[in-house]
């Protein structure tokens, strides 16, 4: 499984939340394609060329920014069937949620999330984490990226600390 | 009143038992003695006829010729018999003065015929030797000597010359042609007898007196006991509030006490006579033992077995009846006796009960499955609670820090010299101050939603029941605290095992310590004292500091949600009790605090004692 992207994916049904992490990732330097969509339905029709976007070309190298906690179709039903299917499978999520729920995380990752990073509330900690999601997604996005085994490593340790 | 005929009846067989046997008795002894004097006449009749012959034949003898009288003279023979005859008479009533005679009425009578008529020669009689008239040979009178002087000998019963009814032996006296009687008056005979038979009846009519007398003075006390037992066992079964009856092997009721009109409504006279399985409705029928159906195989003893019955107003009413068998002589099968009573007061409770206990059981049922729920929905109401708070917290934060971005970059891109002093210290200060301020209240609140979600997994986690080693957790506590405790005075008394969580036992006593710590006072010397004590139920424990203590009106307040009482100057985010609170309660146990202001805090809390047995169950 690679880690190579040329797009962001950023699903969240709060407008303020997109624009905060759009904001800090750009101010990180990163320069690929985000595209911003506010539903979970949004975000399956993109992925597998239905509804509204039947027309429309999906990116090539997809990266899932997915918030839980949204109306209609939730995170973690777009989660279970992008990843439950072998055509999409490969593309990457990070989940991107307020929720700190052991159970929740847990879940997650039997669904097969790639990262799970809880919305840092803390001043001090949205700055640096989000320094640090910059930092990744910038280093992943590259053509020769590293393992994401480290990355993933990495991301589960901050999560220990929360 | 049947006693006293039966009494009555008693006497007159004891008076008729008593003249039959002295009827009897004296016919017996009449009997003998008739009997002895027939024989007595008879002798003496015999014997005088014969002597009387003799003494005749003598005197013809001897008067064979009559000397003195000239032979032309002579008489014929006739005469000279006659002579004899009268010789011989004259020599009885000569011998007869000097005899005393026999009996009051004995008689020796002698006779003869003369012109067709009985001519009486002698009699012997008391004193008088006047001879009687003569009578006509056929008469009814003188029998005795008509059978004698016709030539026969005996002894009868009949009339004498005097007409009298005598006992008479007679005999004829061959030589003179007389006939003799001996006789005595049937009178004198009886009398004796009949006497014998007036005192007897006289003395065994008193004796029977004095007897029914005595029966009565020495029975009757006894059938008054008699009655009086009987009277008391029959005011009881005829007064009690059950029914008391007997049926015969039958199962026809043969004995009712008059309850039966309280029980079934009729009279214990109506039912007398019915089988009383016949009172029982048909679907209970088969309760009854089949002893009351004629059925002599199954015989025993019943206790309370529950009936229908129909009463005579037709109202159904359970009735509750116990029996025992009756064995005649302890052998043979004669019935049953047995008491009932009407239960359907008690059943119609009884179903009420029943009812009510199911409807409870329903109700309480309802209740937890609407618990359930509702502890459901406030599972769901924590999270979502805490998901949206969290929300606009991010928004808050990461807008804030956008600003602080903002500023810094306009700073960094603006000359500080050129800007006027009110904007400069807008942008180096005030506005960086606000923004503190508005990440302080945030970081505030995200501790605010991090314990009611703390709170609320708490209510989640599942436990599980272990022993646990109380002194252990302690120590261990203590050990982690032991830089505060440097300079305290510790006071751990013995602590016991018990099957408790492991972990919440912990966390409570990390809470409590860590308090009494934090509380205790500056300026004097710290005391902190843990033992616990035991009760059927419960393990107390208890922790006593002798910190700052907690004001009475605070008490009630201090295990409330992010509720801080007293002085504001020892860091906290105020939950520690709520939570200690709540894991106690988890554990099945209460908790409770008594302090005095300034002097210090004792918290106690209470585990139940789980046995390992109900542990299993659980």
């Amino acid at each position: 499984m690679s880690m190579k992207f040329n797009t962001i994916i950023l699903v969240d049904d709060e407008p303020a939340h997109a624009t905060l992490v759009e904001r800090n990732l750009r101010r990180e330097g990163f320069n690929k394609d985000i595209v911003k969509l506010e539903r979970g339905q949004e975000v399956l029709d993109l992925i597998f060329g239905l509804g509204d976007y039947e027309h429309r070309t999906s990116p090539d190298f997809p990266l899932i920014l997915l918030d839980l906690n949204m109306p209609g179709k939730s995170g973690m039903d777009v989660l279970k069937e992008i990843k439950s299917n072998v055509e999409t499978s490969h593309i990457p999520i990070i989940v991107l949620t307020t929720s700190d729920d052991p159970a929740e995380i847990e879940q997650c990752y039997q669904l097969g999330c790639n990262a799970y990073i809880i919305k840092p509330v803390m001043p001090d900690e949205f700055r640096e984490k989000m320094g640090e999601l910059g930092k990744f997604l910038n280093l992943t996005s590259m053509p020769s990226c590293s393992t994401i085994v480290q990355v993933d490593a990495k991301l589960d340790d901050k999560e220990g600390d929360v | 009143m049947q006693e006293r005929r039966s009494f009555y009846l008693l006497i007159a067989i004891m008076g008729v038992v008593a003249l039959v046997t002295m009827f009897v008795t004296n016919m017996i002894l009449y009997q003998v003695a008739f009997n002895e004097k027939e024989q007595s006449l008879v002798q003496t009749a015999q014997s005088q006829a014969r002597l009387i012959e003799a003494m005749a034949r003598y005197n013809r003898q001897t008067n064979r010729v009559d000397w003195e009288t000239p032979v032309g003279e002579r008489g014929p023979t006739s005469l000279l018999s006659k002579r004899a005859a009268a010789d011989t008479i004259s020599q009885l009533k000569d011998a007869h003065q000097h005899f005393p005679g026999f009996g009051e009425t004995g008689e020796f009578v002698l006779a003869g015929i003369e012109n067709e008529n009985i001519v009486f020669l002698l009699r012997h009689r008391y004193d008088v030797s006047e001879e009687p008239d003569p009578i006509p040979l056929y008469s009814e009178y003188a029998e005795p000597t008509r059978r004698a002087l016709l030539a026969q000998s005996g002894v009868m019963v009949g009339k004498d010359y005097r007409g009298v009814q005598v006992l008479a032996a007679y005999e004829p006296v061959d030589v003179l042609n007389f006939g003799i009687v001996a006789k005595v008056d049937m009178n004198e005979i009886r009398a004796p007898f009949i006497k014998g038979a007036i005192y007897t009846f006289f003395i065994s009519m008193a004796m029977i007196l004095f007897g029914s007398v005595l029966f009565r003075r020495i029975t009757n006390p006894i059938i008054n006991r008699i009655r009086e037992s009987e009277h008391r066992y029959r005011s009881l079964v005829e007064e009690i509030n059950e029914w008391v009856w007997a049926v015969n092997k039958e199962g026809v009721i043969t004995y009712s006490s008059p309850y039966a009109k309280g029980l079934l409504g009729y009279d214990d006279q109506q039912v007398l006579g019915r089988k009383l399985i016949d009172l029982v409705d048909k679907q209970s029928k088969d309760n009854l033992p089949r002893g009351f159906q004629g059925h002599p195989t199954h015989i025993h003893a019943v206790n309370n077995i529950e009936l229908l019955v129909n009463k005579s107003d037709g109202q159904s009413i359970v009735m509750e009846l116990s029996a025992v068998p009756v064995f005649l002589q302890g052998r043979t099968f004669s019935g049953y006796r047995g008491v009932a009573r009407d239960i359907s007061e008690r059943k119609q409770a009884e179903q009420l009960r029943n009812d009510y206990q199911h409807k409870l059981e329903q109700d309480v049922a309802e209740r937890t499955a609407e618990l359930h729920e509702i502890n459901e929905e406030l599972k769901n109401f924590t999270y979502i609670v805490s998901h949206d708070l969290r929300s606009p917290l991010v928004s808050i934060v990461g807008f804030s820090n956008e600003v602080k971005f903002d500023v810094e970059s306009l700073l960094a891109e603006l000359d500080i010299q050129s800007l006027s002093d009110i904007t400069s210290e807008r942008l180096e200060s005030t506005i960086p101050e606000s923004l503190g301020y508005i990440n302080k209240a945030a970081e505030k609140m995200e501790g605010l939603i991090t314990n009611i979600l703390e709170l609320s997994r708490l209510g989640q986690r599942s436990l599980e029941l272990e022993l646990v080693n109380s002194a252990e957790i302690v120590d261990k506590n203590i050990k982690a605290l032991a830089y505060q405790l440097d300079k305290v005075e510790l006071t751990i008394k013995e602590l016991p095992e018990l099957n408790t969580d492991e972990l919440a036992l912990e966390q409570i006593f990390g809470n409590l310590l860590g308090n009494a710590v934090k509380f205790l006072q500056p300026d004097r010397q710290g005391e902190i004292s843990v033992w616990a004590e035991r009760d059927q139920y419960c393990w107390h424990f208890f922790i006593k500091d002798n910190g700052r203590g907690i004001a009475e009106e605070d008490i009630e307040h201090i295990f409330e949600i992010f509720r801080r009482v007293g002085a504001r100057n020892v860091a906290g985010e105020g939950m520690g009790l709520t939570y200690v609170q709540t894991l106690v309660r988890r554990l099945g146990g209460r908790i409770q605090c008594t302090s005095t202001l300034d002097k210090g805090a004792t918290f106690s809390f209470s585990i139940p004692i789980i046995s390992t047995e109900s542990q299993r169950m659980i």
